[in-house]
């Protein structure tokens, strides 16, 4: 194959306390598109999302990073392969105890950088192309939700990986926030061309971001195609999810 | 009854395999020194006041108690070696144990407990971080420094206030008390006694840390997994006390009383 996908994911099963999340995912991400993952609460998005870079080990399935399968590996093992995956976590998940500067060194100072004037340029250069250039002394206590997610996405950005993982970027913001971190989504990855795996439950996001959809309801894939082929579906639960999104709008 | 105590074993085997994978993240990792110079300031410098106070009144209360009993038979100079093997050997590495396990163990559950409920360990899992090289690690050698100091602490100056209240207050010739003391207080003692103390202090990171590291969801489960470390750590320094007690017993002998 010229071009292989950069995630694969085959039968994928997950369960906690005997309740099944995943019941038998499957599906690939291609190489520098964005693959959304849409669906309600509970739909098992974000778990789905914890197995692309190993945080959760599979309880059956595979799921493979440029064709690696994650699952036999140690933690120790994982760990370069996480390295060159990026995450933007639902609330930031900063670290309080560091500005927003240091948070953003943080990986690369863990890959081994420790020339400072090389940390404080890429802390610099991924600040000002998330559009907070110059914020790097402030606290994440300070910064309001929308800041949070941007610095979020900076510190996923700077160790210049080959893929990002997103959950729910667009979580508790107002739509204008909203559509804003959502565009910028969508730049980066036309700059950066990263395989993207954006979680989210809003339609608006999808939309604008996505080149693949994959419709997630209690675990089970009831949609995978283009985010046009979306409306077209002829399937309840997707059509439920579309006709739901509708009258929250009115 | 079944269920307490299979739920008992799993936790303690957990415990277990927190101090084994410490030991290995120090073993291959090595030691991160900012943030283990930060956790010594925390644990050792931050702790000083709190183990030093309870260590002086502790000595005292105890040296009164004594003497009001000793001074009865005449023994009034019997305090001094009472005193210095209560405070070297029980006393002193009990109390400054409980001591930073109430300040200390809290703090570490509360800190680690909320990093995990807010997703920031699993983000340092995300940027190929060991979370136990990078939160437990540290801690686990901070208090290796720092309890042993503590523990002296609290035995010197439990003892120092009980010789100032037995000589000073009560009257008892110094030169009686001190060569009381002397006579029947041994290097061996102080060595239980600062053992005993670093074997608490690691007792109460690794309860500590792995309260922390499996709190629940939300700031209930945070508030749970604080009141739990503290608890824990409390009733292990405790219990353990009471089995290093007797180990101890046959490598350090307390030093016998003649009076």
């Amino acid at each position: 194959m010229d071009n292989p996908p950069y995630f694969e994911i085959a039968d994928l099963r997950q369960a906690f306390a005997g309740q099944e999340v995943l019941r038998g995912v499957s599906f690939a991400v291609p190489r520098g598109g964005t693959t959304v993952i849409l669906g309600g609460s509970g739909a098992g998005k974000s778990v789905l999302l914890k197995h692309l870079n190993g945080l959760l080990k599979p309880a059956s399935g595979s799921v493979k990073v440029s064709g690696v399968d994650l699952g036999p590996l140690p933690e120790r093992e994982l760990r370069p392969i996480r390295r060159r995956i990026g995450v933007l976590f639902q609330d930031g998940a900063l670290f309080d105890s560091m500005n927003v500067g240091e948070n953003i060194a943080f990986p690369l100072h863990e890959a081994g950088e420790r020339d400072e004037a090389v940390l404080a340029a890429r802390v610099e250069e991924v600040l000002s192309l998330v559009g907070l250039s110059g914020q790097q002394f402030k606290m994440p206590g300070a910064l309001s939700g929308g800041m949070r997610k941007r610095v979020s996405l900076a510190r996923a950005l700077a160790p210049r990986p080959e893929a990002l993982l997103c959950d729910e970027p667009t979580a508790g913001l107002d739509p204008i926030l909203s559509e804003s971190i959502t565009r910028l989504l969508r730049r980066l990855q036309e700059e950066l061309r990263l395989s993207t795996v954006m979680v989210t439950h809003n339609l608006g996001a999808m939309r604008h971001a996505a080149d693949q959809v994959i419709f997630l309801k209690h675990g089970v894939v009831h949609y995978a195609g283009s985010p046009a082929g979306l409306d077209e579906s002829e399937d309840e639960a997707v059509r439920g999810f579309i006709r739901a999104d509708g009258m929250g709008r009115e | 009854m079944k269920d307490a105590l299979r739920r008992m074993v799993a936790h303690l085997g957990q415990l277990g395999l927190l101090a084994g994978e410490t030991a290995v993240s120090l073993g291959s990792a090595g030691l991160r020194l900012r943030p283990t110079l930060s956790q010594i300031v925390a644990i050792g410098i931050g702790s000083q006041l709190v183990v030093i106070v309870t260590g002086a009144f502790t000595g005292a209360v105890f040296a009164a108690q004594a003497y009001f009993k000793f001074h009865e038979l005449g023994l009034g100079s019997a305090t001094g070696p009472v005193v210095s093997i209560a405070m070297c050997r029980e006393l002193g590495p009990v109390l400054a144990a409980l001591m930073v396990a109430g300040r200390m163990g809290a703090a570490m559950a509360a800190e680690i407990g909320t990093m995990k409920v807010t997703e920031q360990i699993d983000a340092l899992r995300a940027m190929g971080t060991d979370p136990v090289g990078y939160l437990v690690v540290p801690r686990m050698v901070a208090i290796l420094v720092s309890m042993p100091v503590l523990t002296g602490e609290a035995i010197w100056f439990g003892m120092a206030a009980a010789e100032f209240l037995t000589v000073r207050v009560f009257g008892v010739p110094e030169p009686w008390y001190t060569a009381q003391l002397v006579a029947h207080t041994g290097v061996g003692d102080v060595l239980a006694g600062l053992a005993k103390g670093t074997v608490f202090g690691l007792l109460i990171v690794l309860i500590s840390c792995h309260r922390g590291l499996t709190a629940a969801e939300g700031a209930v489960g945070v508030g749970r997994a604080t009141t739990r470390a503290v608890v824990d750590s409390s009733l292990a320094v405790l219990v353990v006390n009471f089995f290093l007690s007797l180990l101890l017993e046959r490598w350090l002998p307390t030093s016998s009383i003649n009076l």
